[in-house]
């Protein structure tokens, strides 16, 4: 029984353009896998693939073995997919904390009137998912905004805010969408020492990213693509030493 | 969350001031416009989960009401059941109606779904014209009272206080837990409440019904509360009213709209004058508050609360704490 | 029967000329505006004052009833649109537009008052049964104003900047084009054809403070099932609507007429959501 999220030939096509030509992909548990790419690349619209945003038009999304393909996005997520996004997308409304609590609704057993009448069991959730995204939220780096409301966040707070959001979800697969968008050399540096606790934790991470370096520094895999088919596949040094890769980042 | 004791502190000190309010006014003209207002309250509080937690919204809730209204007549005035009894049936018959409408029109755009409630808030109001055989037509029909202690106007009073604050404690109770945080998610961003498995449709779906059976449970009480009830009593106008009092009072707060509810209801009855331009003047405050305070006073107040209490905004350092993150990721596995 | 089939084609007409106001407007601002029929409703009523109770010539009180729906489209523009388009925000412009929808028509009620007035005659035709100009008028002229907008989509720069906006309207200000004018302008447009259709359909409607909210329902169902953005299906979704409407009428009465209407608005969106002739577009993150 594999415990595996793959896309295997995987074809999109926006109008008369081809953004996915037929990439295959396995992201293994306690693994980061590296997505590189310029822009326009397909990347991100694998990204939306994988997690259900967009239906495929050719090709299998395959999670654990079982097929998703067909499957939304809601269940891709019960499923153990978290995400995050390159414009973060949180509830600007709503504080920090609950945010990141929201990363636990698969796990709400409680119902509508259950909740409405305040019985033991939505009080005990409720105590149960604050201290499990509270965690988070410290473990991430975010402790001292929780109660702060999302939108007095700062753009790169608001990255984090989401990483907390997806863990607390308890997944399986994360994927990343170019976390490293804005962040200061510093605050890169610590982007990578919590994926590298994602990985030894046992999670699969998929990082779509533009800064190579930062790629090349912390997969353990990584693949290439350009006008959306793969043109690299394989270890971070194959991948940065591969004249296709080279061609294609410096334009020769 | 972690407020102090000043919101508990002023929740009690209102609800006393509200269980009192008989002692207080001897005046039984005020007793009743109190009573019309919780009432009122009884739809709004919930109505308020759907327009301003889950963002959809109901223009046609008076069409709710007037069902409400007429089964709770019908059944316990034709029929002789208990008015208790009718009463839940009103809401029952009102929240099956909210799922028949709500099926199809909430997996659509929200301005449909908009066009919808409106277009059944209407249907239902020449409907109650039409079908005299069953509502009397525009002659009306009267409403039965319940039977004592509530058979006095103060008794009626304690009763709909009492069904007011219940719901109003659901509400709050929903809107502090996970349910709360997935309405408000889905409202501010579909994007972000399915990537965390929120089931859309079906959230909007329960809260619309939920918010179906207490309009009925409403209309049943303002039956009695107006004793008398014609077709005329619910024009999609008092449809705006209850609209305005939620933005008003600010989406996503609970006790917000009630101010909204209970200003917007005294003033026409409290000056004459005002009475015919009621839904004018409904109109025109509805659009000052979306283009000046699009967020309405309830969140105005929780602004300047928030900026009295913190120091000012430190620029947030993130340092993780990466054993943390390791126990938080796996608990004990 | 022909005049039960005549009367559906005359208020589809109405219906139609309401959905290609709906478009009008969405084309530069993506708003669905509540008061779409309330233009209607004040062209009519602002003509059968001018002409019946200060007895001014016809054509006059055309001109002025045209006038009146520009200055309304632009009000609206101005007041409930311009500073929510920003803020990108369903919740606000539905809002904003029922706002200003319920202002005109308590307005209107107080100053008009609430009882359907008669509508002076347009043509000095006799009463001609079905063949009236009642009936013809709304239906010529909303076949006229289709053809009419998409000869103004097609040939003329502002057509085609309004066209540009409805695509990307993003790209078209990135390109130079002052959205902010080319919205107030489609407001304006919108206003007048609205006013127009007003007119048009005032010997059938007569002048009633009420025929707003209910123009701007059935509109939006003929704009809906037509398909939002296209002119033909404005057309077609307001036939289907107003011969659906015409012999619910007849055959059941006419207390059924918006159960049944409604109830078709719902059954067909379930089944196809972008409507007859609309087009489906997706794109989330």
């Amino acid at each position: 029984m594999s415990d595996t999220l793959e896309a295997k030939t995987v074809m999109k096509r926006f109008g008369g353009l081809t953004a996915v030509d037929g990439v295959s992909l396995e992201l293994r548990p306690g693994e980061v896998h590296g997505l590189i790419g310029p822009n326009g690349s397909g990347k991100t619209t694998l990204l939306n693939l994988i997690s259900g945003y967009y239906p495929i038009d050719e090709g299998q999304i395959r999670l654990c073995g079982q097929d998703v393909t067909r499957r939304s996005v809601r269940q891709r997520s019960k499923g153990g997919v978290a995400r995050t996004f390159q414009t973060p997308k949180l509830v600007l409304s709503l504080p920090v904390l609950d945010n990141a609590m929201l990363g636990g609704w698969p796990d709400v057993r409680s119902g509508f009137l259950e909740t409405a009448w305040a019985l033991p069991r939505p009080r005990r959730e409720e105590t149960a998912l604050r201290e499990r995204a509270a965690a988070m939220l410290r473990g991430v780096g975010l402790s001292g905004v929780m109660d702060r409301r999302a939108d007095l966040l700062e753009h790169t707070a608001q990255r984090f805010l989401e990483i907390a959001r997806a863990l607390t979800l308890r997944p399986k697969f994360v994927l990343l969408d170019e976390p490293a968008g804005g962040l200061t050399v510093a605050e890169i540096e610590h982007l990578g020492a919590i994926i590298g606790v994602m990985r030894d934790s046992g999670i699969g991470v998929l990082l779509v990213e533009h800064h190579t370096d930062f790629v090349f520094k912390v997969c353990d895999r990584v693949t290439a693509l350009n006008l959306g088919r793969m043109i690299a596949h394989g270890s971070p040094t194959e991948v940065r030493n591969d004249p296709d890769v080279i061609r294609v980042y410096l334009g020769a | 969350m972690k407020h102090s004791l000043v919101r508990p502190g002023i929740v009690a000190v209102f609800t006393v001031f509200a269980a009192l309010l008989p002692y207080i006014t001897g005046n039984l003209y005020y007793l009743h416009v109190a009573t019309v207002i919780g009432v009122y309250w009884v739809l709004i509080a919930t109505l308020n989960l759907l327009v301003g937690f889950t963002g959809q919204l109901s223009v046609g809730h008076v069409g709710l009401l007037a069902i409400g209204a007429y089964a709770f007549c019908l059944l316990a005035g034709g029929q002789g059941w208990n008015p208790f009894i009718a009463l839940l049936a009103g809401g029952g018959v009102c929240a099956v109606i909210g799922l028949l409408l709500g099926l199809p029109s909430l997996r659509l755009p929200g301005f449909y779904f908009a066009m919808a409630t409106l277009a059944f808030g209407l249907i239902v109001s020449e409907l109650a014209q039409a079908e005299q055989w069953l509502t009397n037509g525009s002659v009306g029909m009267p409403a039965p009272s319940f039977p004592a202690p509530f058979d006095t106007p103060w008794g009626f009073y304690w009763l709909v206080f009492g069904i007011a604050a219940f719901i109003t404690w659901m509400t709050a109770n929903l809107a502090r837990f996970m349910w709360g945080r997935a309405m408000v998610a889905l409202r501010d961003s579909t994007v972000a409440a399915s990537s965390v498995a929120i089931p859309i449709y079906w959230t909007k779906l329960i809260v619309f019904v939920f918010s179906g059976f207490t309009a009925g449970v409403a209309g049943g009480l303002y039956a009695t509360s107006q004793s008398y009830i014609t077709p005329d009593a619910f024009i999609v106008n008092l449809g705006i009213y209850f609209f305005v009092a939620i933005v008003i009072g600010g989406r996503g707060v609970i006790i917000g709209p009630f101010i909204g509810a209970a200003v917007l209801a005294a003033i026409p009855e409290l000056v004459g004058p005002l009475a015919k331009y009621g839904t004018f003047f409904y109109g025109f405050i509805l659009l000052v508050v979306v283009l000046v305070l699009p967020g309405g006073f309830g969140e105005l107040i929780n602004t300047l609360v928030e900026k009295l209490r913190r120091t000012p905004q430190s620029s947030t350092h993130i340092e993780p704490d990466l054993e943390q993150l390791r126990t938080a990721i796996r608990p004990r596995a | 029967m022909l005049l039960v089939i005549i009367s559906g084609l005359a208020l589809g007409g109405l219906y139609g000329m309401t959905a290609l106001v709906y478009n009008v407007m969405y084309s530069t601002s993506k708003v669905l505006s509540f008061g779409t029929g309330q233009f209607a409703m004040v062209g009519g009523i602002c003509t059968a004052w001018l002409v019946l109770d200060l007895h001014w010539p016809l054509w006059l009180g055309f001109v002025a009833c045209l006038a009146s729906g520009a200055a309304f489209g632009w009000l609206s523009e101005v007041i409930a649109v311009r500073r929510i388009v920003a803020a990108s925000d369903e919740h606000l412009w539905v809002l904003s537009t029922l706002a200003l929808s319920t202002m005109v028509q308590e307005a209107m009620s107080i100053w008009w008052g609430t009882d359907p007035t008669p509508f002076p005659r347009v043509l000095p035709q006799e009463f001609a049964g079905a063949f009236d100009q009642k009936f013809w008028l709304p239906l010529v002229l909303a076949v006229a104003m289709a053809v009419g907008l998409e000869q103004f989509y097609r040939r003329s720069m502002t057509g085609k900047l309004f066209i540009a906006m409805s695509e990307d309207a993003f790209a078209a200000r990135a390109r130079g084009v002052s959205t902010d004018r080319m919205r107030s302008l489609s407001y304006v447009l919108a206003g007048i054809l609205g006013a127009m259709s007003g007119f048009a359909g005032g010997q059938l409607t007569f002048a009633d403070f009420a025929l707003g909210t209910a123009l701007g329902l059935s509109g939006f169902i003929a704009l809906a099932v037509g398909g939002i953005g296209s002119s033909v299906g404005a057309l077609v979704g307001g036939a289907i609507l107003g011969m659906l409407t015409s012999l619910t009428t007849h055959y059941f009465g006419a207390q059924y007429q918006k159960t049944i209407a409604i109830g078709l608005l719902i059954l067909l969106l379930v089944v196809r959501p972008q409507g007859l002739f609309g087009t489906t577009r997706v794109r989330q993150v």
